[in-house]
């Protein structure tokens, strides 16, 4: 009787054990996925991309690809990843196959170049902060073969409907950080000469275009009074919406197939449904899961990659995993400063 | 003579002295078979009359030594009849030597007054235990940089000059630009530097710039590493570095030029004057460069680096007066302005930014013999520093930073019992920040502090233990804006061997940094604010090692010393984003450091005149952040050496210095490639009367290596330098 009495008992705590232990880690299970691809992450403090395996669900730990200082901006094309390397004032050409690096574009001393799109297999155009202008690469000879000029301190940059829109953030560094009207400058691709300029809010810093040629302008503010906004060009007219106020400081923004925009900020991931133009999660609601958040990127099934980086040094960096019902579906350690993030599938 | 302690060649038991007697078997054999006498004396201060402890007194040419009690007697029996040469010596003296006939089975009287030195000796300390003591016999482990390394050294600045010291790592942004230190692990935040014992380091941004100390000023530079805060205060976390201005000595006038590379040009000249009881000294030099020297970009691309020139003028005086015999008022005051272009890194030139650095003090030391056997010294001081920065390019600038500090010290060295000297301190200070980015800031300190010597001797004929001294020390520090709290330290210090001058010894203590202002009260703007309840970053510190010299083997002295150190800081203050993602400072983080430094330096030497010198260091440190990742900039392995061949009227030396891999990510995945870089000097001198002419040519970067001390801040390859001085008396 006792020894049963004891096995009972026993069995109880262990049972209560293993409950709570899958208690405590609800959620942050590493479920592997069953899609294939690869999630690439930039960790901008580590200088170094890191690559997750989306069908093992695990990072690759034999594989850390060195980049150069301030990576700002990681794009894939085909079998080749372009990473802006701002401090370098390059891009830096990894073949995805090998993982090593195939190339480099020199951008120019002094411009700063921040984000990079790709008009064609061919030709790309970076933003380049610190020259108002934007810089059209010729793929194949890896060169810079012109300059647009655009407006102040250019910095997100998306391609559609044969058009590249290039967001000016309109902020003058210095002594004291002014904040101009933000606009957005469109590109005829054809003829690499600006269309026209549209007005947005403070600070534009990135911008996505979905399938449906709607372009999304992430304003972030001035980081105090001014709050984030989303502002939606019509890339066939070139027309502005009325902005959508975030409520807060966001970071950066992606577009899921199903039509839904998130966005990171402090507080929670934020999301908004492109067709309706609402905010699903705005700041009172935010995603709490995913607070911190900055580069994220979504697959082909709506699971969404969202890099939490620990900019202290404390090795704290995450990749988080959300799948398309907005659950965190798996928590994994990241390189120093994981930033931005490309999938490739 | 109670108390005398006999020793002779024979109760020398060591390997090396072995040899040295059989090498000497003659001279053995002579005193074996011999009539032999005995010398007995005292050595005193030439001034004071007060015995002086420790002295050697040596036999020329013979294995006969032996050391002062603490009543200054001295004694040496057996020693062979004959002529004999005597000498005494004792750093921070000039040594003595006299002529003197011993007689079988009778007593040599003989009385040394020993002179102090004027000009110091690199024997000398003072920062590591604020009283003048001898590096073997002071806790810490120290270095000193003598004027005579100065003077052959073409360098224009500190910086530049402690390129090649040991135990230090540079962070040099290139000519004309900012040059900071560190040692064991610390940041340059966390190395405090003093001029004459007063701090230097700029509250706003927490370090000192080398490259605006010129070395027109300096006599010698004292560099005492590990904790230091029990006699220091703030700042002095990884060690401290004193430099000791010039004094006036007599008629002089010196001048001095210099040419180089990338357009370089200074001049300089002093004088130096005295009249009655009045001693005086004027500096003034100046230097520029245009710094146009080439570097590889990161496209492997041939550069010109621009915008690098640079001017600096400055001008010193020091006048000294004694008006008592014992008493003794010095004044002194310095006046610098440079005009910098900022280069900028590799990549992000800035070929418009410029600053202005201009800094002038003035200071006043009096000290008194208060009775005997107690000293007391007032200083009061004011300095004015302005920078002014200014960046016409992307990120728009143009601030001036200027500080403004006044304070003032007590000290007193009581002298009560011979074995326990005590140094106590008073010192308050006030200072006032404007900034263009900081407002009007304030901070205001008082401190007191106290260290005790307890000496005991010991004639321990198992152990060889002849002395043990402790150095208990503390400090109060309260600062308006910190708490800063009480800094402990105990240090110990064994002597052994006396004529092996085997000397163990180390310390524990607690040390701390102020956060800066900038830290503090960084005014909130777009991308970060300051953080006023940032606590001050701490350390517990712990040293262990031992030096030793084998001065036995006459044509080959060596000293060696070897070190372990352990530093563990908490609450480091890091820049982060925090809310809404502004960069803000916190406490967030530890760190264990812990290393071993190493050095040996050896004298070959024909009779009494040195040849060759040879000198080598070597440190490992183990700098680690609490993930065990390597800290910022701390190589694990680094090193210098120094060759020097020198004859009559010339020398020539060889150089170098070797720094292992530096990580500049956090993480440890990016670094800068390990260096080696030589410099080669040849120097000729010559004295016609009472003029002595001087000149060095010096090959810097000999074998043209490109190197960087801060990622994509490029140095300078191959360059030569040309120096030129005369000086008359």
């Amino acid at each position: 009787m006792r020894k049963i009495f004891r096995f009972a008992t026993f069995s109880i705590i262990i049972g209560l054990l293993a409950f709570l232990g899958c208690a405590e880690d609800e959620g942050t299970d590493e479920m592997p996925l069953e899609i294939a691809g690869a999630v690439y992450v930039v960790n901008g403090a580590a200088q170094t991309i890191s690559v997750f395996d989306i069908e093992k669900s695990a990072f690759l730990s034999d594989i850390s690809i060195p980049v150069g200082k301030w990576p700002a901006d990681i794009k894939i094309r085909g079998d080749f990843a372009y990473v802006i390397n701002t401090g370098d004032n390059n891009v830096q050409i990894i073949d995805l196959t090998s993982n090593t690096t195939a190339g480099m574009i020199d951008v120019g001393d002094g411009t700063a170049p921040e984000k990079i799109t790709f008009a064609s297999d061919t030709k790309a155009y970076i933003s380049s902060n610190w020259t108002q202008s934007v810089k059209v690469v010729d793929l194949s000879s890896q060169t810079v073969i012109s300059s647009i000029d655009v407006g102040v301190a250019p910095w997100g940059v998306a391609f559609a409907n044969g058009k590249v829109y290039v967001c000016n953030t309109g902020v003058v560094y210095g002594d004291e950080t002014t904040y101009g009207q933000g606009t957005v400058s469109v590109i005829d691709t054809a003829t690499d000469s600006v269309l026209k300029t549209i007005d947005v809010e403070t600070n534009p810093t990135d911008v996505v275009a979905d399938s449906n040629g709607n372009i999304l302008v992430l304003c972030t503010g001035n980081y105090a009074d001014i709050t984030g906004k989303i502002v939606v060009i019509d890339s066939q007219t070139d027309n502005a919406s009325a902005p959508i106020d975030l409520g807060t400081t966001p970071s950066g923004i992606t577009i899921t197939k199903n039509g839904i925009a998130y966005i990171t900020s402090f507080g929670g991931l934020l999301s908004f449904d492109i067709a309706a133009s609402t905010l699903l999660h705005n700041a009172s609601s935010a995603l709490t899961d995913f607070a911190g958040g900055a580069g994220l990127a979504a697959d082909i099934a709506g699971n969404v990659y969202i890099t939490i980086p620990d900019w202290t040094g404390g090795g704290q960096d995450k990749l988080l995993v959300m799948d398309a019902s907005e659950q965190l579906i798996g928590t994994y350690p990241a390189g120093g400063g994981a930033s931005m993030v490309a999938i490739k599938q | 003579m109670k108390g005398i302690q006999k020793v002779s060649g024979q109760k020398i038991l060591s390997l090396p002295i072995l040899i040295a007697v059989f090498i000497n078997i003659q001279t053995v054999l002579a005193i074996e078979y011999n009539g032999c006498g005995d010398i007995a004396g005292m050595v005193v201060d030439a001034e004071t009359k007060r015995p002086i402890v420790d002295a050697r007194v040596k036999i020329v040419k013979t294995e006969f030594v032996t050391f002062s009690d603490k009543r200054g007697e001295f004694a040496i029996t057996s020693v062979p009849d004959g002529m004999h040469e005597i000498k005494a010596s004792m750093p921070g003296y000039s040594p003595e030597v006299r002529k003197i006939r011993v007689i079988s089975g009778k007593t040599v009287d003989i009385l040394f007054q020993l002179k102090r030195v004027v000009v110091s000796l690199d024997e000398i300390i003072v920062s590591a235990t604020r009283m003048s003591s001898s590096l073997d016999m002071v806790p810490a482990f120290a270095s000193v940089i003598s004027s005579e390394q100065i003077i052959s050294s073409t360098a224009s600045d500190l910086g530049e000059l402690l390129e090649t010291s040991g135990f230090l790592q540079l962070r040099d942004y290139g000519i004309g630009s900012s040059s900071l230190v560190s040692m064991r692990g610390s940041s340059s935040e966390q190395v405090l530097v003093l001029v004459d014992g007063e701090r230097l380091n700029d509250s706003r941004s927490g370090s000192a710039d080398f490259d605006n100390i010129p070395l027109n000023i300096i006599d010698r530079v004292e560099i005492v590493r590990g904790g230091q805060s029990a006699l220091y205060g703030a700042d002095a976390m990884g060690g401290i570095i004193n430099i000791v201005t010039k004094k006036p000595g007599g008629n002089f006038i010196r001048s001095w030029g210099r040419a180089g590379s990338f357009g370089s040009l200074g001049w300089g000249t002093e004088v130096g004057g005295k009249f009655a009881n009045f001693s005086g000294l004027v500096s003034f030099s100046q230097d520029k460069s245009d710094g146009d020297f080439q570097f590889k970009d990161k496209w492997n691309r041939i550069k010109i680096r621009q915008n690098a020139q640079f001017s600096k003028q400055n001008i010193f005086a020091n006048l000294d007066w004694r008006p008592l015999k014992s008493a003794y008022l010095k004044l002194s005051g310095e006046h610098y302005y440079a005009d910098k272009g900022d280069p900028g890194p590799i990549g992000q030139y800035s070929p418009q930014a410029f600053k202005e650095d201009e800094n002038s003090s003035l200071k006043l030391n009096y000290e008194h013999q208060l009775r005997t056997g107690v000293l007391g010294k007032l200083t009061l001081y004011g300095r004015d520093s302005t920078l002014h920065y200014v960046n016409p390019g992307i990120y728009k600038t143009d601030d001036i930073h200027g500080t403004n500090t006044i304070g003032g010290e007590f000290q007193t060295h009581i002298l009560i019992k011979e074995s326990s000297p005590l140094t106590l301190g008073l010192s308050l200070k006030k200072e006032d920040i404007s900034s263009t980015a900081l407002s009007e800031r304030h901070r205001n300190s008082i401190s007191g502090y106290g260290q005790q010597e307890f000496r005991i001797d010991i004639d321990d004929n198992a152990l060889k233990l002849n002395k043990i001294v402790l150095f208990p020390a503390l400090r109060w520090d309260d600062y308006t804006d910190f708490d800063a709290g009480i800094s402990p330290k105990l240090g110990f210090l064994a002597r052994f061997f006396r004529d092996g001058n085997l000397t163990v010894k180390g310390s524990v203590g607690k040390s701390y940094r102020a956060p800066t202002m900038n830290d503090l009260y960084w005014p909130e703007d777009a991308f970060a604010k300051g953080n006023p309840l940032l606590k001050p970053e701490r350390s517990v510190d712990f040293e262990s090692g031992m030096s030793f010299e084998l001065s036995q083997i006459k044509m080959f002295p060596i000293r060696c010393s070897i070190v372990y150190f352990q530093n563990h800081f908490q609450d480091r203050i890091l820049w982060s984003p925090g809310i809404g993602g502004k960069w803000t400072p916190e406490n967030l983080s530890d760190a264990n450091i812990s290393g071993v430094e190493a050095e040996a330096s050896l004298r070959i030497s024909r009779i009494s005149e040195a040849v060759l010198d040879l000198r080598a260091d070597y440190t490992f440190l183990k700098a680690e952040d609490s993930l065990g990742r390597q800290l910022l900039y701390q190589p694990r392995h680094s090193g210098n050496y120094r060759i020097r061949i020198s004859a009559e009227n010339i020398w020539m030396q060889f150089e170098g210095l070797y720094k292992g891999r530096r990580y500049y990510t956090r993480e440890n995945t990016k670094w800068l490639q390990p260096f080696v870089i030589h410099n080669i000097k040849l120097g000729f001198g010559k004295v016609i009367g009472t003029t002595k002419l001087s000149v060095i040519l010096e090959l810097k970067n000999a074998f043209d290596v490109s190197y960087q001390l801060i990622a994509d801040y490029p140095l300078p390859s191959r360059q030569w330098r040309c120096k030129v001085s005369i000086a008359k008396t």
